[in-house]
């Protein structure tokens, strides 16, 4: 039953771009460079991060009741790019759970290559997450 | 003047190394533990964080952990064949510690503080002890798998760029059988450059 609701369940994921420059959006003042979606939708934050990098899409399964999520980036121009992301996870009611693995994670993207960064939650009770992308700090 | 010299060089000597020690007062901020470090080159937190987020992730997908049944897991320690000091107990407690989290697993402690739950046991018999309250010998859980590693390194050094290759495995046994369930590795390689005025 909980893999039948779980499979109906629109995994809804918000994707956010962080730069370690401040952003020209709207700015949760919470969290500086952080924009946050209202709806919960997935959106792509055009900071200046995004001119040299995107993302392409996103995809997201279980394994052994397990969310794991993917996430595709792209780069746009001729130059290698050293980056650190990193996803975070969030039960049924929006806490987020396993922060311990929610951990940034250099990694080097080849100029015009594409990547895909995946992660899996380690615990059947995170049912959304978020994913961050940030430069080299 | 000669006498004033033997003097004054222990306490410039003891006066030098109070500075070193309060070198960084004033200047220590709280850092968010899962950031990335890039202190030095050496095996360092984020490289543990690395290790132990592929090695839990790959375990968690195996059909052994798929959390119809949860195995009774033992850790042993993974084994530095490094170059550097590295505290591998560090790697094999975090990973105890997410699995744990996972829900998946039972660990065993015995391998670890089996002399002193012995003993524990053996004073819960005494007479001190109140009888309905005391555990029973032989009934410690054994354990069906056994994880096993070693990190190895390659180190790279032309006098002004360095590269540190590190390589870590991890095994599953079965202890029953002996065979191999699983196995993952998970590498990393750092690289630098020394700067102008470093020895």
């Amino acid at each position: 039953m909980k893999s039948i609701m779980k499979n109906c369940l629109s995994i809804t994921a918000t994707l956010l771009l962080i730069t370690a420059c401040n952003s020209q959006g709207h700015v949760d003042p919470s969290s500086s460079n952080i924009m946050k979606s209202k709806n919960s939708k997935v959106i792509i934050n055009n900071i200046p991060l995004s001119y040299q990098v995107s993302i392409d899409g996103y995809d997201s399964r279980f394994i052994n009741d397990l969310l794991e999520a993917s996430v595709k980036i792209s780069s746009k121009d001729a130059t290698q790019h050293t980056l650190e992301y990193k996803f975070k996870w969030y039960d049924a009611t929006g806490f987020e759970t396993a922060e311990s693995l929610s951990i940034w994670k250099p990694f080097v993207l080849d100029a015009s290559d594409s990547i895909a960064l995946k992660a899996l939650a380690i615990t059947p009770k995170v049912e959304t997450f978020k994913f961050y992308i940030r430069g080299k700090q | 003047m000669k006498k004033y010299t033997k003097l004054l060089l222990p306490a410039l000597m003891l006066t030098l190394s109070g500075c070193a020690t309060n070198a960084y007062q004033g200047n220590v901020s709280y850092k968010n533990a899962n950031d990335i470090e890039q202190t030095t080159l050496n095996f360092g937190s984020t490289d543990l964080n690395l290790i132990v987020e592929k090695m839990v992730t790959s375990l968690l997908r195996t059909p052994i952990l798929d959390g119809k049944k949860r195995p009774v897991i033992m850790l042993s320690k993974v084994k530095n064949k490094t170059s550097e000091h590295i505290d591998t107990k560090n790697i094999t407690d975090k990973i105890k510690t997410t699995l744990l989290k996972s829900g998946r697993v039972r660990v065993t402690s015995y391998n670890e503080i089996g002399k002193e739950l012995q003993d524990e046991l053996a004073y819960q018999s005494s007479k001190y002890i109140k009888k309905d309250t005391a555990k029973k010998i032989g009934n410690q859980i054994a354990a069906d798998y056994k994880i096993y590693g070693e990190i190895t390194s390659i180190e790279k050094n032309d006098g002004s760029n360095i590269d540190i290759y590190y390589k870590m495995t991890l095994n599953l046994a079965n202890i029953e059988t002996g065979l191999t369930e699983w196995a993952d590795e998970k590498e990393i390689r750092k690289s630098g450059s020394k700067s102008l005025f470093s020895n």
